[in-house]
């Protein structure tokens, strides 16, 4: 498989910093191309956010330069996928005792892919979300949240969870959370687009204009993959999205 | 034991065990006709233990005595159903982790944590203590009976199991079952006459476990809290030490005695006597020298009087036409000589408004020379509100950032401070209404809007009785608001007009009424277009305005179209 990846990402109408950290780790190796890529949305005030997502992104960024190249002598994405389970329950109990000792509740969603050879590894925690677009847009991951939950165990309606006071409660971040479990989803690589957002990004976009935008006919390349992530992320503005705005795109091939 | 899945009385549903205690099971239940969870407590007549007698009395007893108590602190009972065999309690369902667990899973809570939750902790035991005829003594304070709900900065503890409390009668003491948590009772809670005071020794106790997390319970030797971490304050040693005491004449014989010395234990300490001392010291010789200073100070006076005042006077009232950096260099020079004289103040944003920009530069020496003097100035005087009303438009109207980037988000946070202190001071003044206004905008913004992550962080988000509250705030003002210049009008309505647009999707969610909404818009946009602006900043907001107008009104209209069809987005 081949990859082009681009990213971007915006403070949104109404905050002031933006909490949002993305990153894309790109290799080539002797049995083909090695991608990682990461969106991290963090939250807690006084500018804690965007510590905690900081601090999970260069810990990945670390893994990446320093752990995979052993990793790759033989390559088990299950394996890989459990250590990234560890590193992420690491990270959140890092994170977790510097909030508690400096005073302010603080986390991170997190939302990574790993493509090598011609498969994929997705850990997830939060509402932030992994996109396939191929044929049309398909969603991967599953939104973490309390009301998500409690609608799936029945205890709780689609009317009542709108109206819930906790209607934006992440079930779990890292950083915030007692426990951590990532949710680790894996796959067979296809030709196309993989699109990684926080959830800024698609509150005020539709799918259908998403897909309009990232279809992969229209990724020709890098620029067009950039200057279509830019659009959207100024449609969203222009339709006074509150959240920061952060999109990352890996086209397949 | 009750079936998970087994309906109660026709309408609670078991749905999981949530704690054992040694008298009862406690369940998590759904209220089939209401939708709503109860915590339902357990307790089977029969078959139980030798003193099945004592266990149904004592569950009885706790249920009548919580019935009575009307404190947010403790859980309410809705219903009590007995079905011959088993007694089910049915109580409000709390959400949260018992301070044990806490405790266990995190060791030692900070010292603030701790204060604030014994404050709490206080006012509920309080209330308790002041119960008529009789004080009730709860007698079982500990980590495990209180449950933190994470609500607000410090989360808020509500206390469980009445199982032991029972009301104090001065009369009846022989109670000869020993019941209580042996590290957390106190001394005379083995001999069976306990007291208000004894309340306190267990509270004692359990604030030492929360800032130390040492158990009690283990039997270490009591020792203060600072030898077991040294980073506490003097203070809490010394509220924990008094609380702990064995003899109950040596504690704080009340509540309320205790918590005056939560609020302030910095008060208690070594240095901050020694302080006091030393400060009647200098005072006595403060009088002295002044008497000294009087003599000479009435000579020189009349003097230095009159030279202040001619330059003041010069200072702030310079031509127009003089250029910016001269005049605001003068309004500094002013604001030193008369720092409690208000008029330098105006002017000196006069200035910055004139050459049309307020940026984090600006903001940040206005800032200085405020907050360094304001304690000065005649609190809530008419004239000092005007200013604060001043200074909260040119953050709204031209505050940016250093890099030239600005938001509504942002001005409302920075304008904030400026509209709360004079929606809380009572004054009446020119501009109150419209400064009131921008007042509950920036109020919304601030807690509902700015950290919209903290939302995900478990902090609630607005509900409808939220909007309405703002919206009629804002509508029963709009009409009588007195302000000549339009910038500032224009401005409120622009912002008023963009939230309405931002929340368009959140309202249809929570079902505020569509009409409501826009009528608001609409008032707040005819207004907006009514009004003749000067200023170019003012006028490319009009436009901004006019260009937007119909956009963001369909979207609304489809924001409202769409809730009704769509379920989860």
């Amino acid at each position: 498989m081949r990859f082009i990846a681009t990213a971007d990402t915006d403070i949104g109408n109404v905050k002031s910093t933006n909490q949002d950290s993305a990153l894309i780790e790109h290799a080539s190796t002797p049995s083909g191309e090695v991608l990682m890529a990461i969106i991290c949305d963090g939250m807690g005030g006084l500018s804690k956010g965007e510590l905690a997502s900081a601090t999970v992104i260069r810990a990945f960024k670390a893994w990446f330069d320093k752990v995979l190249p052993y990793e790759l002598v033989e390559p088990n994405l299950q394996v890989i996928g459990n250590k990234w389970s560890l590193l992420l329950k690491e990270l959140n109990v890092k994170i977790m005792t510097y909030g508690s000792t400096n005073g302010g509740n603080m986390g991170t969603t997190f939302t990574g892919m790993l493509f090598i050879g011609d498969s994929y590894l997705i850990a997830h925690v939060g509402d932030s979300r992994a996109y396939y677009i191929g044929s049309d847009l398909r969603q991967m991951t599953e939104d973490q949240t309390y009301v998500h939950r409690e609608i799936m165990r029945g205890t709780m309606t689609l009317e009542q969870a709108k109206v819930d006071p906790k209607r934006n409660m992440l079930l779990q971040c890292v950083g915030a959370s007692k426990n951590v479990e990532p949710a680790l989803y894996y796959g067979k690589t296809l030709p196309g687009a993989y699109m990684l957002c926080s959830d800024g990004f698609r509150h005020e976009i539709t799918p259908k204009e998403i897909y309009e935008s990232l279809n992969p006919v229209n990724l020709v390349n890098k620029n067009a993959m950039h200057s279509n992530c830019k659009y959207l992320i100024d449609l969203a503005k222009s339709r006074k999205e509150r959240d920061n705005i952060s999109v990352l795109l890996v086209r397949a091939e | 034991m009750t079936q998970i899945g087994s309906v109660i009385d026709g309408k609670y549903e078991i749905l999981t065990e949530i704690g054992r205690g040694g008298m009862s099971v406690v369940y998590l239940a759904m209220d089939k006709r209401l939708n709503k969870q109860w915590a339902v407590k357990e307790v089977r007549k029969k078959g139980v233990s030798k003193n099945d007698e004592i266990v149904v009395n004592s569950l009885m007893a706790e249920a009548n005595l919580i019935k009575r108590l009307d404190h947010p602190a403790f859980p309410r009972i809705v219903d009590i159903i007995d079905n011959g065999q088993t007694i089910y309690i049915v109580m409000d369902y709390i959400e949260g982790e018992s301070l044990d667990k806490i405790l266990e899973e995190h060791g030692a809570q900070s010292e603030d944590n701790v204060i604030h939750w014994a404050m709490q902790i206080c006012d509920a035991l309080n209330y308790l203590h002041s119960q008529k005829p009789h004080p009730i003594i709860y007698r079982d304070m500990k980590p495990a009976n209180l449950m933190l709900k994470p609500e607000g900065e410090y989360g808020i503890i509500k206390i469980i199991d009445f199982g032991i409390a029972r009301e104090f009668k001065d009369k009846n003491l022989a109670d000869t079952t020993v019941l209580g948590t042996r590290g957390y009772a106190s001394p005379e809670h083995y001999a069976g006459h306990t007291d208000v005071r004894s309340d306190i020794f267990s509270l004692g106790m359990t604030m030492h476990h929360l800032l130390t997390g040492v158990d009690p319970r283990k039997g270490d030797q009591y020792a203060s809290v600072r030898n077991w971490n040294p980073e506490l304050s003097e203070g809490i040693e010394i509220i924990v030490d008094k609380c702990v005491q064995p003899a109950p004449e040596n504690r704080y014989q009340n509540c309320d005695e205790l918590l005056r010395d939560l609020y302030d234990p910095g008060k208690l300490t070594h240095d901050y006597r020694k302080k006091q001392k030393r400060k009647l010291g200098l005072f006595l010789g403060a009088i002295l020298l002044s008497v000294i200073m009087l003599i000479a100070g009435f000579a020189l006076k009349g003097i230095s009087n009159k030279i202040n005042s001619d330059d003041y006077e010069n200072l702030i009232s310079v031509e127009s036409s003089t250029p910016y950096a001269t005049k605001v260099d003068g309004y500094k020079r002013a604001i030193a000589i008369y720092p409690n004289d208000l008029r330098a103040y105006t002017k000196l944003l006069q200035a910055y408004e004139d050459n049309g920009k307020f940026s984090a530069t600006e903001s940040g020496e206005f800032l200085n020379l405020y907050n360094k003097n304001r304690d000065l100035f005649d609190a809530n005087s008419a004239d000092l509100c005007e200013l604060r009303y001043k200074i909260g438009t040119m953050y709204f109207n031209y505050f940016t950032e250093a890099n030239g980037s600005y938001s509504d988000g942002a001005r409302a946070k920075q304008a904030f401070p400026f509209f709360e202190a004079n929606f809380n001071s009572g004054a009446d003044y020119e501009h109150k209404t419209i400064s009131d206004c921008f007042y509950w905008v920036c109020y919304f913004y601030n807690t509902y809007l700015l950290d919209s992550g903290a939302g995900k962080l478990n902090v609630d988000e607005a509900d409808k009785s939220n909007y309405e509250q703002l919206f009629a705030e804002i509508s029963s003002r709009i009409n009588s608001i007195q302000e000549e210049g339009p910038y500032n009008k224009l401005t409120l309505y622009s912002v008023v007009f963009n939230m309405l647009y931002m929340e368009r999707k959140n309202m249809a969610q929570l079902g505020v009424s569509e009409t409501q909404v826009l009528n608001l818009f609409d008032g707040v946009y005819n207004r907006a277009m009514a009004l003749n602006p000067n200023k170019s900043q003012a006028q490319a907001l009009q436009n901004e305005m006019r260009s937007n107008y119909s956009v963001y009104r369909a979207a609304i209209e489809t924001a409202y179209t769409t809730q009704e069809r769509s379920g989860e987005n």
